[in-house]
């Protein structure tokens, strides 16, 4: 389940070698937001290097649940970004209801500033509860 | 731990129930490297509850077989040796659980539901992370907390102030009870599991689950339980009775090498998981 290629060893966002855009214009998405139609703007490597899908290849959903099934975390696709989509996605949900979740989290939740790990936990856990509330 | 500390707490606790026979006599039959897969088949059988749970086990989505697994033999054939007696391990434990029984503010309930929690998500993280013993994770994950269980069994008005500290001042759980107790949960637990001789892995994964102040993770499963343990927590899946979430440790973190886009995966792996298999799990 790790991330394709180099980035393994290191976080997509420290890595500065080409396969990756840094972080503020990077189309890196999660698998779970990945959509069929989109165009691999790198290819997917496996934990072990090799080449799974090259890039410029418009993804079906059965590549889509390869990539699952592979275990890979992430794929850069052209002309997304995941805070875009985030937003997007939040769109569809009243903001009583996100300030609601936003506030029992912030309660429960150690002090976020500097710290990446908890920060990437709350980002997760909010999406996760926002994602809950919609399908209920 | 020193000696004479074990022995002190575990003799201030006069009704800790013992483990089923069948976990103790499978462990010593898998000690000679000539024993055959009938004999391990044929003592998991003889207790038919155990035996029932593992197959159900076996058959959940966390191995995902193609097909149906319909005997024990054929178990031990796909699983092997070690995760059978892992299985039989977290079963027997489950077992033993289920007749304790606590009053007051311990809501056991949702004590139970983190258990689960912290062993599915601590299991997932040792799968990403390629550890070599994720079932081992599971047991260490689902154990992770035994020692408040005893502690609220043995003394529930206590725990309960314990508890209500904790809620009311939002102060570390761990804190409360060495203020009541003396010791905390992790002190308790690993010297329960010296006590039933657990593997020295469970025990230790039992006793440095916090790794409070900074500590580094002696082993990379015990980095597992620690995440797995704040993840169940952040996602909402039971709780142990904290009122504030710890931080992961940023050393277990490093150690146990994922990168920071792989815990999507993780934690949405660990919903489906659970929400999956609570049934089973629940046994």
């Amino acid at each position: 389940m790790r991330l394709q290629g180099e980035a393994a060893e290191k976080p997509v966002h420290c890595n500065k070698s080409g396969a990756y855009r840094t972080f503020s214009t990077m189309g890196i998405l999660n698998i779970n937001d990945i959509k069929e139609g989109m165009t691999l703007a790198a290819d997917v490597k496996n934990k072990h290097g090799n080449i799974m899908i090259r890039q410029g290849m418009a993804l079906t959903e059965k590549h889509i649940m390869l990539l699952k099934a592979w275990g890979i975390a992430e794929a850069d696709v052209d002309g997304f970004d995941r805070d875009q989509l985030h937003e997007d996605e939040m769109k569809t949900v009243s903001p009583e209801v996100i300030e609601a979740i936003e506030k029992e989290l912030r309660e429960f939740f150690p002090p976020l500033e500097g710290n990446e790990i908890m920060s990437e936990i709350y980002r997760i856990t909010k999406k996760l509860k926002i994602k809950q509330v919609m399908e209920s | 731990m020193k000696a004479n500390e074990i022995e002190r707490i575990v003799s201030s606790l006069d009704k800790i129930p013992t483990l089923p026979v069948i976990y103790s006599k499978l462990g010593k039959l898998l000690q000679s490297p000539d024993t055959t897969i009938a004999a391990v088949s044929n003592i998991i059988s003889e207790d038919q509850v155990i035996a029932a749970k593992v197959l159900k086990f076996v058959n959940s989505a966390f191995y995902g077989f193609p097909q149906r697994i319909g005997s024990l033999q054929r178990a031990i054939v796909i699983l092997g040796f070690n995760t059978i007696k892992n299985l039989v391990f977290a079963t027997s434990v489950f077992d033993m659980f289920r007749g304790m029984d606590t009053d007051g503010s311990f809501d056991k309930k949702n004590f139970w539901k983190h258990c689960i929690g912290c062993a599915v998500a601590s299991r997932v993280l040792a799968e990403a992370a390629d550890l070599r013993n994720p079932d081992e994770v599971f047991t260490g994950g689902l154990l992770h907390d035994i020692g408040k269980l005893v502690v609220a069994v043995h003394y529930p008005e206590k725990y309960s102030a314990v508890i209500n500290e904790v809620q009311a001042t939002g102060i570390p759980l761990v804190a409360a009870e060495r203020k009541v107790f003396g010791y905390d949960h992790c002190q308790v637990g690993s010297a329960l599991a010296v006590h039933w001789r657990f593997p020295p892995d469970t025990a230790q994964m039992i006793g440095s689950h916090h790794l409070g102040d900074g500590a580094t993770p002696a082993r990379k499963d015990i980095a597992a339980v620690h995440i797995g343990n704040i993840l169940c927590m952040a996602l909402g899946l039971g709780s142990g009775g904290e009122k504030k979430l710890a931080s992961v440790n940023a050393k277990a973190w490093e150690f146990i090498g994922l990168s920071l886009s792989s815990l999507e995966l993780v934690m949405d792996k660990t919903v489906k998981l659970y929400k999956e298999n609570t049934e089973i799990l629940e046994m």
